[in-house]
């Protein structure tokens, strides 16, 4: 009778131990699909911080930069018209700050450049990109009297009417 | 035959023992590999934010540089590398800035953990024609040099 009762004991407490091993073996299966996830989530943070990293810097690029955008000029000075474009502006990958092994495709809505080095054609089955679209103003020649600018922005007649136009600007790895 | 039990007593507890041990080495080592796992993660993450952030700093200069291409005489700018900090370490890391990408080398562990951005900055506005290589730590200054920004 006492045998029997101490081997129940026994029993159990190998069944306790075995419980104990079983639940611990889970936990550390909990903890290694965590990191798993942690690591996926890890990698795919990277690429988006990355992408839009290069994308924040080729818009800034694009919109307001000296060798791209326009020129109001009269006899004395010359300003920087922001977020506009002349058919002779020169778009290329360099200027925007787009790495080599990036693509990019950039164009205005009815208005065409004369060089576009960002003409890039995006797959249909990229799931991982940037895209914005944005209003430009455009004009044949980025360089045009003080004059003319003013003009426009305030409504008046001008002999040569600044165009509103929409620009799109994709960007993807 | 209470002494032969209590020698079968004696192996099997033996036996627990050992699988006892050889399963806490098991678990050990993995855990150790997992914590490594997540610590690469965050190395990488932070290296991340340093060659970004530094591009940034370059970039910014090259903007800089373009709008006062003809009347600028002084450029001084410095930018100090931070350092990666991780739970277990501060891993040492060097940054290269060259005219083909911005790159930083970590060791840790005896591993080499890498992240490179291909360079964005135009070669007309930066003298890179010997690579520029800076500790994490250190403090990065960029100047003029002959209508051409030069970084030490």
């Amino acid at each position: 009778m006492n045998y029997n009762l101490k081997n129940k004991k026994a029993q159990i407490m190998v069944l306790d131990v075995m419980f104990t091993i079983v639940l611990i073996i889970l936990l550390f299966f909990l903890l290694f699909r965590w990191a798993e996830m942690k690591t996926y989530q890890s990698v795919s943070d990277r690429k988006t911080v990355e992408l839009n990293y290069i994308s924040k810097t080729a818009f800034m690029s694009l919109t307001e930069n000296h060798s791209i955008n326009c020129y109001a000029f009269d006899s004395d000075n010359k300003y920087l018209v922001s977020s506009c474009f002349g058919s002779d502006s020169v778009i290329s990958k360099t200027e925007l700050g787009i790495p080599v092994n990036y693509n990019c495709n950039f164009s205005i809505a009815g208005f065409a450049l004369a060089t576009n080095e960002c003409v890039d054609v995006l797959p249909a089955d990229s799931n991982n990109y940037f895209s914005m679209k944005f209003n430009v103003i455009t004009n044949t020649d980025r360089y045009f009297p003080k004059n003319i600018y003013l003009e426009n922005i305030l409504g008046k007649p001008s002999s040569t009417d600044l165009s509103e136009k929409e620009a799109t600007l994709v960007i993807w790895k | 035959m209470i002494k032969s039990n209590k020698a079968q007593s004696s192996v099997e507890i033996l036996i627990g023992i050992f699988f006892l041990i050889f399963f806490i080495y098991i678990f050990n080592v993995l855990a150790e590999d997992t914590a490594q796992t997540l610590e690469i993660n965050q190395i990488k993450e932070q290296e991340q934010e340093i060659v970004l952030s530094l591009s940034d700093f370059l970039y910014a200069g090259n903007n800089v540089f373009i709008d006062n291409k003809y009347n600028i005489t002084e450029y001084d700018a410095s930018y100090k590398i931070p350092v990666i900090n991780i739970p277990s370490q501060n891993p040492s890391c060097t940054v290269t800035i060259s005219n083909v990408n911005i790159r930083i080398l970590t060791t840790y562990n005896d591993k080499n953990i890498t992240y490179s951005i291909s360079n964005i900055l135009p070669s007309t506005s930066y003298n890179l024609s010997s690579p520029v290589i800076k500790n994490c730590g250190s403090e990065l200054f960029c100047s003029n040099d002959l209508n051409k920004l030069r970084c030490v």
